[in-house]
């Protein structure tokens, strides 16, 4: 019997278990994993820091969190496009500019009908600081559940791959700090959440070459 | 073995069936053996190493593979991947003089795509058709030969090869 004959027999003592829909259930694992770790980093960094976060306010403005989550659906999007190996020709990553666009013409019109000295306020809020670093912060448990979900992934592009993981942490800690933050602004949440989640996807392209390789 | 058998013992093994995953396995070994020995003549000693490398990953990564669309594109992809990864993990660099041989080789996708659409069309043609379409009008060799190889007559070689080639024509038109 030949190594690769033996290396046959070993592999096929263990047949593939979960269907046709293991790679979603696991990527759903890993996100919902990832979520609730975000969640506990939250309630944590605000006890010891104070990241401005207040009670869950009804009020909140949907769309606020509609921003995040519609950044969160475009990265996931194009997070499973890089999760296979074959390389696949499809635009479907331009999806992720059609809620940045939406949100910058809503942004664009609550600025020019308001008044001047009023546009500092609306671009910079209350806490520019708290926002961008509570979701920087928060963020790396949701890169780590999917981290876990890729180790049966087959990404080649690594670093296309984890600026969509990034993209996708950055979104989702962005939707969970939406939630309880407390700037209504459009131009401030267009503005940071934003460049939040361009550093958390800059960051998921820093770190996937070392964490996706196979 | 064919795209075809390859994918159904994937769907197989996906069930659970340790026997079809077993000879899925073995059905990809000389799929990437051909694919390397094409490639890494430098380096044949470590074509076995490179075999079990993308035996690993179909058996660790096979969830990434979608039933719905061809398997073999999914697998090369894998192969040419561990390829890639292995010159650079070494730091490769390859000789522009060198670029024509390393690619003669290359199953793009659009080729890979019309030898995939020749095997479903073979598959409308009987198996002894499909055999003689096969030997003489795709791998080149003469009636005389593939009589010899088949153990049968000129004549029937001859036979089967206008059958069949008229089979899959009206088989073409209809779709068509």
């Amino acid at each position: 019997m030949t190594n690769i004959d033996e290396f046959v027999s070993a592999l096929s003592s263990q047949p593939p278990k979960g269907g046709e829909n293991a790679a979603a259930l696991r990527l759903a694992i890993g996100l919902a994993m990832g979520v609730a770790g975000a969640v506990v980093f939250l309630v944590l960094f605000d006890a010891f820091y104070g990241s401005g976060a207040q009670a869950i306010d009804f009020d909140t403005p949907v769309w606020k969190i509609a921003y995040s989550l519609a950044l969160a659906f475009s990265a996931l999007v194009v997070t499973l496009q890089f999760a296979s190996p074959e390389t696949r020709t499809s635009r479907r990553h331009l999806l992720a500019f059609a809620p940045v666009m939406m949100m910058a013409m809503i942004a664009m019109t609550e600025l020019f009908t308001s008044p001047p000295e009023t546009w500092l306020r609306l671009m910079f809020g209350y806490g520019v600081t708290s926002c961008v670093t509570t979701i920087f912060i928060i963020s790396p448990p949701i890169f780590a559940g999917m981290f876990w979900a890729f180790r049966r992934f087959a990404a080649t592009d690594y670093k296309t791959a984890g600026a969509a993981i990034g993209a996708l942490s950055g979104a989702m800690a962005g939707a969970l700090y939406a939630a309880v933050s407390g700037e209504a602004s459009a131009c401030f949440v267009f503005l940071w959440y934003s460049v939040s989640v361009a550093a958390t996807a800059l960051a998921g392209a820093l770190a996937g070459p070392r964490f996706l390789r196979w | 073995m064919n795209e075809t058998e390859l994918a159904n013992l994937m769907r197989l093994a996906r069930t659970g069936d340790r026997r079809a995953y077993e000879e899925l396995l073995r059905g990809l070994v000389p799929v990437f053996k051909s694919y390397y020995l094409r490639r890494v003549r430098d380096y044949l000693v470590e074509v076995d190493d490179f075999i079990q490398e993308c035996l690993l990953a179909v058996h660790q990564r096979q969830i990434t593979y979608d039933v719905t669309r061809p398997l073999l594109p999914w697998v090369y992809a894998i192969a040419r991947h561990k390829l890639i990864d292995r010159f650079r993990a070494r730091k490769e660099v390859l000789n522009l003089s060198d670029i024509d041989a390393a690619v003669s080789g290359y199953d793009s996708e659009p080729a890979l795509s019309a030898k995939l659409d020749v095997e479903t069309l073979l598959d409308h043609a009987s198996p002894k058709q499909k055999t003689a379409i096969i030997a003489t009008k795709i791998r080149g060799e003469s009636i005389a030969e593939h009589a010899v190889a088949a153990g049968v007559s000129e004549s029937d070689v001859k036979v089967s090869v206008h059958r069949g080639l008229k089979a899959l024509s009206s088989f073409v038109r209809r779709k068509a």
